[in-house]
């Protein structure tokens, strides 16, 4: 329960089409020590990510514009991107969906509700 | 470090209102399409209630979350056509879309409160009929939670719990699963063999179905199933739990407001992007223009000769300073406004709703939804709109029946439309129905005694007698002209916004409310007026003209008030000492005796007609000190509320040097105060029929004389 703060200068961009997702996913990544930028759906992610880099990118699967899997394929293609940790937030946790996510270049999977806990949880596992 | 969600709970609420009302018009969109469909617009539906519901489940708000789901779902299944758009279905859509409007509200004002019993049934229903069109093993299933609970000694029997989580992911969809790890000693203790582990699961599909999967387990580990739809978690597990294994907590919810605490409006306000940007250019802006009048005074002040060239730049460096102060105040103000179609948006469902019980087919036409309204009164004149767009479906429109008959389309059309005009903004409400029947209405009001029987009315004084108060009550009207019922509180509620109504119609073409708002709350146009050696303001939205007093408009009647006579009508006047002494004295208690004769208040040259609650009075005044527009201060931050007194505001704008208070005058809340009441009811007051009263009232009072040399004429402001 009481993480270390092991992220200070760290950026990481979060990607979400709900305003109230957003907030608190930048709220728990800040107090860890993580700098964040928000996007609004994946086009708006790719467009923060041509301005600065992340060293860890959290998407939601399910977005208008562009949804999160074609964001995810589209973050490996730009370049320094390959290996950026990205982990997807959804809904559904069956294996064909997170199947689907890997094969897309996700790092992780975290399923909708989850504490703030489990959040920092998976991210540092995922973080190199 | 803990870190709370619960503070995000403003912003969820604020954000699922929003989806809410997509998904409201997109259910009632598919339902005008019938079995056609479209699937974008089925996608943009799925997605409002997806985004509630992930947010709902990271807040805890178990019963939002799980009602949106199975209508999540059933929409999915419409997506992916494993169900098919039938009126069936769009019926249970259009129920649900209203039924989570409702939840989200309750939740909202009572946090943690039981969901309504309609809701949950609801979901069963959604659920079923996402399942009826296929996947065998969800069918009749529901959104269940299941607590899996392995005995300690579990694995040593040879059972391993990840093989049940695979086989309950083939019996129907997994939505989540949670470890409960509360069991799980510290390392030392830790025996590899013994399992510690227990799941929450929530799982869609059938009861049967997670029998199947669990019956192995069957004496070897604590399952409870229970089906989750709509009621909050947690509770359904009490009893049923293993010693020393913990549900964990449902997500921590804000300290719970009491039952009927005030309403929690959210504070925050968000902006365009856009408009954020461009106040922030407007702000450096700004600071260089100051910086440059700046510079200029400087070279005034290190002795440079004042010369009329830099006197010139100095002017125009002032000029460019205000023009950009001027800017930024309209794009300030432009960021309270919000788009009409954050209240229209609610009156499509009212209209369909409201057709259906009354067995009409009504068209609701929707205009100027992008028009900006200030955010305070978009709140404020939903109220009044929907008692509006009530009544003309409700009474205005006549059955298909009746409408064929008249010789008129079927389908009845009900017009709600906003627009700017001038500094205001107005808003009709019209419909193509019988209109108002002006005989009856004044028939009517001879009943009630409103007016004598002798009367006169145009046809627009008669339509005016639809908002007096008590012309009439629900039931009396609607057999009547239909209209009227409560009109009074509109005008109410209307004109205490600083805006005016007003009824226009014609007898079978149908009627026209037509509302006229003040731009925004927070500036308004007003009349600057010398009273008593003070300024005050008058919202010009009040004023309906002034007169400069010639001899004998002045009278005060014996057993009236003083009034001011004017084209035939006898107005209620007040004088300085009933404006300035209103809060402080109770007018009507004071003694007639002590009250100036009439011939001396006509040394006020001249009287302001106001207008309010259809009430008119003349206030007399010393002196007009021009128009403008003025910024409201609330009093009630640093003072209190005062009868009688809207605010204060700063002039000095147009009075340079000269910055001052002036008080603003509430024109409604004087004229309820002042002691026009004196005025022996159905005699004196009042504006319509007045004229054969007024003589009377004539005869036995005192003619006033003017003061000399008072240009005579009347005009509008």
């Amino acid at each position: 329960m009481t993480p270390a703060t092991t992220a200070h200068n760290r950026r990481a961009l979060v990607v979400d089409d709900s305003i109230a997702m957003r907030r608190m996913l930048t709220f728990a990544l800040n107090s860890w020590g993580f700098e964040v930028a928000e996007g609004g759906n994946g086009v708006e992610g790719l467009q923060l990510l041509r301005e600065a880099t992340a060293d860890l990118i959290v998407a939601d699967v399910n977005m208008p514009e562009m949804d999160g899997l074609t964001f995810v394929r589209r973050v490996r293609s730009l370049p320094g991107h390959r290996f950026t940790p990205v982990l997807m937030l959804t809904t559904e946790s069956t294996s064909a969906k997170v199947e689907e996510g890997r094969a897309a270049g996700a790092t992780g999977w975290l399923v909708k509700p989850f504490k703030p806990e489990r959040l920092l949880e998976v991210v540092r596992k995922i973080l190199p | 470090m803990e870190i709370d969600f619960s503070r995000f709970r403003d912003t969820f609420f604020a954000e699922a209102a929003e989806l809410a009302a997509e998904l409201d018009r997109g259910v009632l969109a598919l339902e005008r399409m019938g079995c056609a469909g479209d699937p974008g617009l089925l996608h943009s539906i799925f997605r409002a209630a997806h985004s509630i519901k992930g947010n709902a489940g990271m807040l805890g708000l178990d019963a939002i979350a799980g009602f949106t789901h199975s209508l999540e779902t059933l929409l999915d299944r419409l997506r992916d056509r494993r169900v098919a758009l039938e009126p069936a279905v769009t019926a249970a859509l259009v129920e649900a879309s209203a039924a989570l409007g409702q939840l989200l509200e309750a939740e909202r004002e009572a946090p943690g409160s039981p969901p309504a019993e309609g809701a949950r049934e609801l979901a069963q229903r959604l659920s079923e009929l996402a399942g009826a069109g296929g996947e065998a093993s969800a069918a009749s299933g529901g959104l269940h939670r299941i607590r899996f609970a392995p005995a300690p000694d579990f694995m040593r029997n040879g059972l391993d719990p990840l093989l049940f989580l695979r086989d309950l992911e083939q019996a129907g969809r997994v939505v989540a699963v949670r470890a409960d790890s509360s069991r799980l000693p510290a390392l030392e203790a830790l025996d590899p063999e013994v399992c510690y582990l227990a799941w929450e699961i929530e799982f869609e599909g059938s009861r049967a179905g997670i029998e199947e999967v669990f019956g192995l387990a069957a004496g070897a580990a604590q399952i409870a199933i229970a089906v989750t739809v709509g009621e909050p978690a947690g509770e359904k597990f009490a009893g049923e739990q293993l010693p020393g294994a913990e549900i964990p907590a449902p997500a921590p919810t804000p300290p719970a407001t009491a039952a009927g605490a005030p309403r929690r409006r959210s504070g925050s306000i968000r902006v365009d992007t856009d408009k954020a940007d461009k106040l922030i250019n407007l702000a450096g802006e700004l600071v260089i223009a100051q910086a440059m009048a700046m510079s200029i005074l400087d070279g005034f002040s290190s002795g440079h000769v004042c010369s009329s060239g830099r006197m010139e730049e100095l002017r125009e460096a002032m000029a460019v300073l205000g023009r950009h102060t001027r800017e930024i105040q309209e794009r300030v103000m432009g960021i309270r406004m919000l788009s009409a179609s954050t209240v229209f948006g609610r009156f499509p469902r009212l209209v369909r709703d409201l057709a259906a019980a009354t067995g009409k087919t009504v068209d609701l036409e929707i205009d100027g939804a992008d028009t900006e309204i200030d955010r305070g009164l978009i709140e404020k004149i939903a109220d009044p709109l929907t008692h509006l767009v009530r009544n003309a479906v409700d009474h205005g429109i006549e059955s298909a029946e009746r409408r064929r008959e008249a010789g008129k389309p079927a389908v009845g059309r009900v017009r709600l439309a906003a627009f700017h005009r001038g500094g205001s903004v107005h808003i009709e409400v019209s419909d193509d129905g019988r209109g108002i029947d002006v005989d009856r209405v004044k028939q009517r009001a001879v009943e009630r005694g409103m007016i004598p029987p002798e009367a006169d009315l145009s046809p627009e004084q008669a339509r005016a007698l639809l908002f007096e108060p008590g012309f009439s009550t629900a039931g009396t009207v609607t057999g009547l002209s239909g209209r009227g019922v409560g009109l009074d509180v509109v005008r109410r509620n209307v004109e205490a916004l600083g805006g005016r109504i007003r009824v226009d119609s014609r007898p079978g073409q149908g009627c026209m409310f037509l509302i006229a708002l003040p731009m925004t709350l927070a500036i308004l146009d007003g009349l600057l007026v010398r009273l008593g050696g003070g300024v005050f303001v008058i919202p010009l939205t009040a004023v309906v003209e002034s007169v400069q007093l010639r001899p004998g408009m002045l009278v005060r009647p014996a057993g009236c008030g003083l009034l001011l006579r004017l084209r035939g009508e006898a107005i209620p006047a007040l004088s300085p000492g009933d404006i300035l002494g209103a809060g402080a004295t109770e007018g009507r208690d004071r003694p007639t005796a002590n009250r100036p004769p009439a011939n001396r208040l006509a040394a006020n040259r001249l009287a302001v007609v106001v207008e309010a609650d259809g009430q008119r009075a003349a206030l007399l005044v010393d002196d007009l000190a021009g128009q403008q527009q003025v910024v409201v201060k609330s009093l009630e931050e640093h003072y209190g509320p005062v009868d009688g007194i809207l605010g204060a505001t700063i002039l000095g704008a147009t009075t340079p040097g000269n910055s001052s208070v002036a008080l603003i005058i509430d024109v409604g809340g004087l004229l309820r105060m002042a002691p026009v009441e004196e005025t022996p009811p159905g005699r004196c007051r009042g504006n319509a029929g007045v004229d054969a009263r007024f003589d009377a009232c004539v005869d036995a009072g005192e003619e006033a004389a003017a003061a000399p040399g008072v240009a005579s004429g009347s005009g509008r402001v």
